[in-house]
């Protein structure tokens, strides 16, 4: 899994490139731990080919950020294998999806 | 005891001995005598002569004074007519008178010069004789007179040319002593006298003398013989001891007591040097029983019992020559269960006892680790750490392990550093299995050792040995080798295994000749007979988070070559993930553990996953579901993967057996 972190002014956008499962889960929670107080956080999905419920786990823990360390949590093109997960899971009514 | 028989050849110590003895003692008996008779003799025949010397001047004294002469062919002392060769003119009275008080006889002879014309024609002269005789005491054995006989012609002769002549006589079988001179009147010979003694009486005092000597060699010959059998009796009773205590050791049993031999001397010594030799051997022979009954316990643990253990899925067998010592080679081959075989060989390095025993303890934890459900790669590094830690001596082991899964010929394997077998498949020629091989057990610690594997088919063969096969060298000291193995085992493809091992050794041995063999000699071969393609293909992980990519490249190859569309292969990777993960980190916990994964895909598009493990038994279909309507504050992070798994599958299947964890899960992978 790559990550690609830009930031344009209160805008965090990280790109995730790969597999988000047991292994990779943790450097994204790293990650989003780096991302400023108050900060608007938007995740790239169009290259993230697996979501695996570690990862899922990470989405939710970022979820319960919004309103307290976060400004607000964003999901952008996400595609029909993860949006089918998500939906499943009744993660696509909690998140933000775009 | 010596034959009789011995004794008369000499082949006995004793009658040598004897024998020499009794040559010793005859020399030195004949020697001695002979001199002390000689000695005898000469003294007493210089005092016979001197007796008789004086004898004859008393002889002369007592016929009167006057020289001697001849006048009218009648030899005179003086005036006193002693005779002229006839009977009636023989004057023998003086002479026997002379004789009666000396013992000496005498006899006087007149030269032939001087006998009397007539006389000399009467009386037959004897050729070359110049003395006959006139007058003495001595006569004829008829006691018929010898006046008027002549003298014998040599005693004649030398007489002349010396004018004194000493000789031995025998007469009536006795001998004596006699001294002639001739008689002289002025210059002219005319006559000549004898005097002789009996030496009878010397030659009984030698007897005497040689009688008492040999009593007295003989006496000293017994007392010699008696010390001699003595000493040679303790001596031949001593060898006898020795001996047989040598012949006690020599047939493998060591005496109880000591060899006690007391003659001072060399055998004594020879005997305590017997019983140093006796115990050094003896702690020689139960270092080397200890070594035999090692080597025997480290041949007994290998497993022989090949048909039983063979089944319709596959056959083995195996062999191990040990050098002469004890060494560090062993196979081995267990089920782990009705599917799982192990097979295993291993060479310890060195030789001897800390190489048996680092043997056993290998074996024995290979056996264990596999049989607790540790996948070969995770044995390899747990035995590898256990064993460098604290190995001092440098010793290591080079092993190879496999995994056979009988129903789906997957072989799961790890190389410690060991040769790699030879695979042979079918309709094809053999073949290194070669992988990159870990290091050595016992080399490194903290080594992590990289499983692979391979898939038997039906009718594969595979080859396991130790360097001693390829090592095993001839009397010029050229090696087995690779090429003549790989050819041996070419040639014989279609043969049964047990065949192709025994040809194997034999044509070793041809190989080797009269070369010691350096190094244990083992080598397994596994027949697969029969692969059950009904139901899938099974592969072990470590449950280890790195490992799993691998379990799911695993499972991809599989959905994939099946035509699985990418979605779905990611919806059950997400629950192969969520299982394995769940093993991972709840299942074994700290502990290290395999987990068994079983792919199986029907033609009508159904994929079964049978997933297994040996960690703490549960059950994750218990869990309970996340409430998915609740707001993302109401959320707990938890339970989401296997309610996700549930959602994705078409079936989840939860049952514990035979100590595993065993989840089933079913999912149609095609419309």
């Amino acid at each position: 899994m790559e990550i690609n972190k830009t930031i344009n002014g209160n805008v965090v956008t990280l790109e995730i490139n790969g597999r988000l499962d047991t292994n990779t889960a943790p450097n994204l929670e790293a990650c989003i731990a780096e991302v400023n107080e108050g900060m608007d956080l938007v995740l790239n999905l169009a290259n993230l080919e697996y979501v695996s419920s570690a990862g899922l786990r990470v989405l939710l823990l970022i979820q319960k950020r919004v309103g307290s360390t976060l400004n607000s949590f964003v999901l952008e093109n996400v595609c029909e294998d993860v949006k089918e997960v998500l939906d499943m899971t009744g993660f696509s009514s909690i998140l933000n999806i775009k | 005891m010596a034959k009789f028989k011995d004794i008369i050849t000499l082949k006995t110590i004793g009658s040598k001995l004897i024998l020499s003895a009794l040559i010793g003692l005859v020399l030195f008996s004949t020697i001695t005598q002979s001199i002390v008779a000689s000695t005898i003799r000469s003294s007493e025949i210089s005092h016979v002569e001197e007796k008789e010397r004086s004898d004859l001047a008393y002889m002369e004294d007592y016929l009167g004074e006057g020289e001697w002469r001849v006048e009218n062919y009648t030899l005179y002392k003086g005036d006193l007519s002693i005779g002229d060769g006839s009977e009636a003119n023989a004057n023998k009275a003086p002479f026997q008178y002379v004789t009666d008080n000396t013992g000496s006889f005498f006899y006087t002879f007149l030269h032939i010069d001087y006998v009397r014309p007539l006389l000399s024609s009467t009386i037959p002269t004897k050729e070359g004789s110049s003395y006959l005789r006139v007058a003495g005491s001595t006569t004829n054995p008829d006691a018929t007179s010898i006046v008027g006989t002549y003298m014998e012609a040599n005693v004649s002769a030398k007489l002349d040319k010396d004018g004194e002549f000493l000789d031995y006589a025998i007469v009536e079988k006795s001998r004596y002593h006699t001294l002639y001179q001739t008689i002289k009147s002025g210059d002219d010979v005319i006559g000549a006298i004898v005097v002789g003694r009996s030496v009878d009486a010397i030659h009984t005092k030698i007897r005497e003398a040689n009688i008492r000597i040999i009593i007295f060699i003989a006496v000293a010959f017994l007392l010699t013989m008696i010390v001699i059998s003595m000493v040679i009796v303790s001596w031949i009773k001593a060898i006898k001891k020795s001996q047989n205590h040598l012949q006690c050791i020599a047939n493998g049993v060591f005496p109880e007591k000591p060899l006690v031999v007391k003659t001072r001397d060399e055998i004594e010594e020879m005997a305590n040097i017997i019983n140093d030799m006796t115990s050094s051997l003896k702690d020689k022979e139960r270092i080397e029983t200890e070594l035999t009954l090692a080597k025997e316990i480290q041949i007994n643990m290998l497993p022989k019992s090949f048909n039983e253990f063979s089944n319709e899925y596959f056959k083995i067998f195996a062999s191990m020559e040990p050098a002469r010592e004890v060494g560090g080679d062993f196979y081995d081959f267990f089920k782990i269960d009705d599917k799982n075989v192990v097979i295993c060989i291993a060479d310890v390095s060195g030789k001897g006892i800390p190489a048996a025993l680092l043997m056993s303890i290998a074996k024995t934890m290979i056996k264990n680790l596999m049989i607790s459900g540790y996948s070969v790669g995770e044995c390899f590094t747990r035995i590898n750490n256990i064993f460098s830690e604290g190995n001092e001596a440098g010793l290591f082991i080079t092993s190879w392990l496999g995994l056979l899964n009988l129903e789906t010929g997957l072989l799961t394997y790890v190389n410690a550093g060991h040769n790699p077998p030879l695979i042979y498949r079918k309709n094809k020629v053999y073949e290194y299995l070669k992988t990159q091989p870990g290091f050595v057990l016992g080399g490194l610690e903290g080594i992590k050792y990289r499983q692979a594997f391979i898939e038997l088919k039906e009718g594969d063969r595979i080859f396991l040995y130790t360097d001693g096969v390829t090592e095993a060298h001839n009397e010029s000291n050229s090696l087995y080798g690779e090429h003549r193995l790989i050819n041996y085992l070419n040639s014989c493809i279609n043969s049964p295994i047990d065949d192709v091992l025994n040809g194997l050794r034999k044509d070793i041995n041809k190989f080797k000749g009269k070369a010691e063999q350096s190094d244990d000699i083992t080598m397994l071969i596994l027949d697969y007979l029969v692969r059950k393609d009904s139901f899938g293909l099974t592969k072990i992980f470590p449950a280890d988070k790195e490992e799993l990519y691998n379990c799911l490249d695993f499972i991809n190859e599989q959905l994939e070559s099946n035509g699985c569309t990418m979605k779905i292969q990611n919806q059950i990777d997400l629950v192969i993930e969520e299982i394995f993960m769940n093993i991972v980190n709840h299942g074994y916990q700290s502990v290290k553990g395999d987990i068994e994964v079983t792919v199986d895909i029907t033609s009508t598009g159904v994929a079964t996953f049978i997933i297994k493990d040996r960690g703490v038994p549960f059950n994750p279909l218990n869990r309970a579901s996340p409430d998915i309507s609740l707001s993302s504050d109401e959320r707990s992070i938890g339970g989401l993967g296997i309610f996700i798994s549930k959602q994705i599958c078409d079936s989840l299947e939860y049952e514990f057996a035979n100590g595993q964890n065993i989840l089933t899960i079913k999912k149609k992978i095609k419309e």
